[in-house]
């Protein structure tokens, strides 16, 4: 009777263990709910956040001819990811967008002649040339 | 004498030559002839409005920029930090009108203030990584995580360069 007992009192105590994994479950579930919701509302505040932006109200062909006006003043130079044009195609969607159609920003290449990731290379003069 | 009216519903009285260098006014006023009648800028602000008057009163009678101008634009761009001192003093405003100005430049199609508004973006833009041009303009990097992985790829190659 006494294992009965004890059998009895373990039962009892792995029915609490399961009614609390349940309530641990739908918490976490809860949880997951509330990140996505979070996550809904975070991109909607940056869609709103980036409508405020004045940029956002030029014209293309204003925000074109700003572009060009960044264009290092050297004839030649070397294509850099921190100068444009490459740097205008890394700001937004629409700076890439304006970047990219504007040909005048790519009218312009250097080829420097070495081996350093000529695929590489070949692949971005490629993409140059086709912007331009 | 020109009378401008803003959006906010404020009269400019001004000098037919100081206004005749927004070529969209000029072309209204050759079309329309003479008269005393109001012109509505619905776009323009009177604060704004007041900036642009003050930059073609400082460049009365000097001539407009040609029409071709844009063409040779590739032989003969000016270098972006070629703004003349009183532009710089003037173009020196808070980012939100400096971006009225621009517009309104472009509205009212004033190549020469356009061009300024323009050089000082760019040089605002120029030695900056993208995370502070999208600071200093309040932009939202809303690339795609494929877009973000093709922008990688592309840049690589250009990396540290």
């Amino acid at each position: 009777s006494i294992i009965a007992e004890h059998r009895q009192q373990l039962d009892a105590v792995l029915d609490e263990i399961s009614d609390l994994e349940a309530v641990m479950d739908s918490v976490k579930h809860l949880y997951q709910q509330v990140v996505k919701k979070k996550e809904k509302i975070m991109q909607s505040m940056n869609l709103h956040k980036g409508l405020l932006s004045v940029l956002w109200r030029l014209p293309t062909e204003v925000l074109s001819q700003i572009f060009n006006h960044c264009l290092p003043e050297t004839k030649l130079w070397p294509p850099s990811n921190l100068r444009a044009p490459m740097l205008l195609t890394r700001i937004c969607q629409r700076w890439r967008e304006v970047a990219v159609g504007t040909p005048d920003l790519w009218c312009r290449m250097y080829v420097q002649a070495d081996n350093r990731g000529w695929k590489q290379a070949a692949f971005c003069y490629d993409l140059w040339l086709k912007c331009s | 004498m020109v009378h401008l009216v803003t959006s906010d519903n404020v009269e400019f009285v001004v000098d037919k030559e100081v206004v005749e260098r927004s070529v969209l006014i000029k072309n209204m006023l050759e079309d329309v002839g003479e008269t005393d009648q109001s012109i509505p800028l619905a776009n323009v602000s009177s604060a704004v409005l007041r900036k642009v008057i003050e930059y073609c009163e400082h460049h009365r009678g000097e001539p407009l920029p040609s029409a071709d101008a844009d063409q040779n634009q590739d032989e003969t761009r000016k270098r972006t930090t070629d703004i003349s001192e009183w532009d710089q003093k003037f173009i020196t405003v808070d980012q939100e009108m400096l971006f009225e100005i621009i517009l309104a430049a472009n509205y009212l199609d004033i190549k020469s203030l356009l061009d300024v508004g323009c050089k000082t973006v760019a040089n605002m833009i120029k030695g900056k990584t993208p995370d502070e041009i999208r600071r200093l303009f309040n932009i939202v990097n809303d690339f795609t995580p494929e877009e973000e992985a093709q922008i990688k790829k592309e840049n690589e190659w250009a990396e540290d360069r």
